[in-house]
C-alpha cells in the first residue's frame, strides 16, 4: 500500500500534524498533567501518610456521604427522567416546551445560585424554614439539603439523553405492542426500555460523575460540618485551606479514582455497544 | 357487519380531518380506503383500531363485530394492525417479533412455549421467511419487514386486519409482488381487512370494495368496477387514473366541445348555456385520419410514446387543449401517424358534469 498517497480531499500533512500537536498539548496540559499532579502530591509524604489520610474517619465519613448522596440522586433522577422523557416524547400537551426549558434550567443556573435558592426556601429564615423547624426537620446544613441540591444540579443529565432518542423513535412500536395486547407495564418493559437502555446507562454515568463531584451548590447548603455534612469535594477544600496539602491531594485522588471508575464504566459501555453493532453487521453479512 | 362506523368526525386543533363519515365493512371483505394525503383515510383507520378517539358526538359510534369499541381498551380489542413503516420491535428477532402478541398474554390464556413455537413457525412458513427467524429487523429488506409485520399482526388471530399504507415505503416491483401476495393470503384466510392507500392501482387491484375519500369525506363507495366506470364525482374521475378534461357547454340537452357534440342527454332539464366539464379517459378516445360525420375534434399530434404495452399519443386540439390518447400497437401501425400530423380525435365514451349536477354517461 502506498502510504504517502494523498486522498483528493485530505488536508495537507503540515495541517494534520499541527492539529494533532495542538490536541495532544491541550489534553496533556489541561487533563493529564493535573491528574499526574494530584497523585504525585498525594504521595509526596509517602504511602503510609497517604493511607492514613484516606482512612481518616473524617475522610471516610465524607466518602460515605458522597456515595450515599450519589445513590439517592441517581434513583430520583432516573425516575424523574423516565417520566419526563416519556411524556415529552410520546404525548402532546400544553406546557410541553415550558417543561423542556425547566429541565435545562440547572444547566443554565450557576450551582452556587442553586444552593442559595435552597437556603432561601428551606433555611431557618426561609419560606418553609420555621415550619420545618417546628416539625423537627432540618434540610439545610444537613444531609437532605445536600441530596436535594445534588438532585437539582444533576437533574438534566439523564432526561437530556433520553428525550431526543425517544422523540426520534416515535410511538409506533408502543402502539404496535398495545395493539398486540400488551399492557402499559409490558409495553414499557419489553419495548420502550430495551430501545433506550444504552442512552439510559450513559445518562446515569454522566449524572453519577457530576453527583460525586458537585461542589458549588453542595458547598452552600452543607454548612461544612466535619464528619456530618462534608462530602469529598468539600473535605478536599477544607484540608487545602488548612495548608494540609498532602492530605488534600490524597482525598482528591480518591475522588479522581471514583471518576476513573465512572469513565471506565462508560468506556466498557461504549465497547459493548460497538460489539453489539459489529455482531449485527456480521450476522447481516452472513446472509 | 364486521365493522360499522357511524357519523365519525375528527378534528385536530383547527384542522378537521374527518367530517361525519359512516362506513360499513362486511365479514370477510377486503376494503380499500383510497384518497390523497390529508383525505382522512388514515385517521379513519386509526379510529377503527382505537388508536385515536373520534370527536365526542351522541350520534357517533364505532362497532367492531357488533361491539362498541370505546367499551374496550386497545389491548383487549384484538385488532391486527400493520404500519406503513413496519413498527417492528428493533431489538427483537423476527421470531420474537411474531411471538410477541402471544407472549404478553396473561398467564391463564398464554399458550405453552411449544404452542407459541409452533404458531410462529407456521406463520414464518406463511410469509416464506423461515430461514430468517433469528435475524433482526434491520437485516431485512423492506418487503421482508412488512411480511414480518403482517405475520406479527396475524399471530394474535385478530378479528379484523387494518393495514395503513402497508406498501407505501417499498419500491414499485416489490409493491406489486406483495399486493398479489396479500390478495392470495386474503383468499386463503378470509379475514375482514381494511387497507389504506393513496395508490389507485393498488386499491383497484386488491380490494373487493373501494372507498374513495377526499378532504375528510367519502366521495364514493363501490366495487373497483363501479368506481372506475361510474364515478360519482369529478374528484373520483380525476383521482382514478389519467383523464382528459374538455371544457364544453350545454346546448339543447347535449354537451358540446367546440363544434362537436358528445352524444345525447337523457335528462333534458339542464338549461342551455351552462358550462359542461367533459372527462374522457385516454383509452376512450380514437384517432381518425378523416372526420367521420363531424363528431371529432381536429387536433395535431405533438408527441408519441410507443415504448410500452400501449401507445400514448399526446395531441393539441384546435382550442389548444392538451389531449392524451391511448392506442393499441395494431391500431397505431394502421394509422401510421407521426408527430406534426393533423388528425381528428373522436370521443367514444365520456362522463359529463354540469355545474353541481350528477354525472351523466354519454356514448356516441
Amino acid at each position: 500500500m502506498d502510504t504517502g498517497k494523498h486522498f483528493p480531499h485530505s488536508e495537507p500533512k503540515w495541517l494534520q500534524r499541527t492539529l494533532i500537536a495542538v490536541s495532544v498539548a491541550f489534553v496533556g496540559v489541561l487533563i493529564l498533567l493535573p491528574v499526574i499532579a494530584v497523585f504525585t502530591e498525594a504521595l509526596r509524604k509517602g504511602f503510609s501518610f497517604y493511607l492514613q489520610s484516606i482512612t481518616d474517619p473524617l475522610a471516610l465519613s465524607a466518602l460515605r456521604l458522597t456515595l450515599f448522596t450519589a445513590a439517592i440522586t441517581l434513583v430520583a433522577n432516573l425516575l424523574f427522567a423516565l417520566a419526563a422523557s416519556w411524556c415529552i416524547a410520546k404525548f402532546n400537551f400544553p406546557g410541553k416546551n415550558l417543561l423542556l426549558t425547566l429541565i435545562d434550567l440547572p444547566f443554565a443556573v450557576s450551582p452556587v445560585i442553586s444552593g442559595l435558592i435552597f437556603i432561601l426556601v428551606f433555611g431557618a429564615r426561609g419560606w418553609f424554614g420555621p415550619l420545618l423547624g417546628r416539625a423537627g426537620i432540618q434540610i439545610v446544613f444537613a444531609t437532605p439539603g445536600i441530596v436535594i441540591a445534588t438532585i437539582f444540579v444533576t437533574f438534566p443529565f439523564i432526561a437530556r439523553e433520553l428525550i431526543p432518542l425517544m422523540q426520534e423513535q416515535g410511538t409506533e412500536e408502543e402502539e404496535a405492542a398495545t395493539l398486540l395486547g400488551a399492557g402499559a407495564w409490558q409495553t414499557f418493559r419489553r419495548v420502550t426500555l430495551p430501545n433506550i437502555r444504552w442512552a439510559l446507562v450513559y445518562g446515569i454515568v454522566l449524572a453519577n460523575a457530576r453527583a460525586m463531584g458537585e461542589f458549588g451548590a453542595v458547598s452552600v447548603v452543607s454548612g461544612h460540618i466535619r464528619g456530618r455534612t462534608n462530602t469529598l469535594p468539600l473535605h478536599v477544600e477544607i484540608l487545602y485551606n488548612e495548608y494540609n496539602f498532602a492530605a488534600a491531594f490524597a482525598v482528591a485522588s480518591l475522588l479522581a479514582l471514583l471518576a476513573v471508575v465512572t469513565l471506565a464504566a462508560k468506556a466498557a459501555l461504549e465497547w459493548r455497544i460497538r460489539v453489539e453493532q459489529r455482531q449485527s453487521v456480521i450476522a447481516a453479512g452472513r446472509v | 357487519m364486521a365493522i360499522d362506523a357511524r357519523h365519525v368526525s375528527k378534528s385536530f386543533a383547527q384542522y378537521s380531518a374527518l367530517k361525519d363519515v359512516s362506513l360499513e365493512v362486511k365479514q370477510g371483505e377486503l376494503v380499500a380506503l383510497l384518497g390523497p394525503s390529508g383525505s382522512g383515510k388514515t385517521t379513519l383507520l386509526r379510529i377503527i383500531a382505537g388508536l385515536d378517539a373520534p370527536d365526542p358526538n351522541p350520534q357517533t359510534a364505532v362497532f367492531v363485530n357488533d361491539e362498541e369499541i370505546s367499551r374496550k381498551s386497545v389491548s383487549e380489542r384484538k385488532v391486527g394492525f400493520v404500519f406503513q413503516h413496519y413498527a417492528l420491535f428493533r431489538h427483537m428477532t423476527v421470531f420474537e417479533n411474531i411471538a410477541f402478541g402471544l407472549r404478553v398474554r396473561p398467564r391463564k390464556v398464554r399458550p405453552s412455549k411449544e404452542a407459541i413455537r409452533g404458531k410462529v413457525n407456521e406463520l414464518l412458513e406463511l410469509i416464506q421467511l423461515g430461514r430468517w427467524a433469528s435475524h433482526y429487523p434491520s437485516q431485512l429488506s423492506g418487503g421482508q419487514r412488512q411480511r414480518v409485520a403482517l405475520a406479527r399482526a396475524l399471530a394474535i388471530e385478530p378479528s379484523i386486519l387494518l393495514l395503513d399504507e402497508p406498501f407505501g415505503a417499498l419500491d414499485a416491483r416489490v409493491r406489486q409482488d406483495l399486493r398479489r401476495w396479500l390478495r392470495n393470503l386474503h383468499a386463503k384466510i378470509h379475514i375482514t381487512s381494511v387497507l389504506v392507500t393513496h395508490d389507485q392501482e393498488e386499491a383497484l387491484e386488491v380490494a373487493d370494495r373501494v372507498v374513495i375519500m377526499n378532504q375528510g369525506r367519502i366521495e364514493q363507495i363501490g366495487t373497483p368496477n363501479e368506481v372506475f366506470h361510474s364515478p360519482a364525482s369529478e374528484f373520483v374521475v380525476t383521482f382514478l387514473g389519467n383523464v382528459n378534461l374538455f371544457h364544453g357547454r350545454v346546448e339543447s340537452g347535449q354537451a358540446v366541445i367546440g363544434k362537436v357534440s358528445v352524444g345525447q342527454k337523457q335528462d333534458s332539464s339542464v338549461p342551455d348555456g351552462k358550462s359542461a366539464r367533459v372527462f374522457v379517459r385516454p383509452h376512450e378516445l380514437e384517432i381518425e385520419r378523416h372526420p367521420m360525420n363531424g363528431a371529432a375534434v381536429p387536433s395535431r399530434v405533438a408527441r408519441i410514446q410507443s415504448a410500452g404495452s400501449i401507445v400514448r399519443v399526446e395531441l393539441l386540439s384546435e382550442q389548444s387543449e392538451a389531449i392524451t390518447v391511448e392506442l393499441t400497437h395494431d391500431r397505431y401501425r394502421d394509422l401510421g401517424i407521426q408527430a406534426g400530423d393533423d388528425v381528428f380525435v373522436r370521443v367514444r365514451d365520456a362522463r359529463v358534469f354540469v355545474a353541481d349536477e350528477p354525472a351523466v354517461d354519454y356514448s356516441i
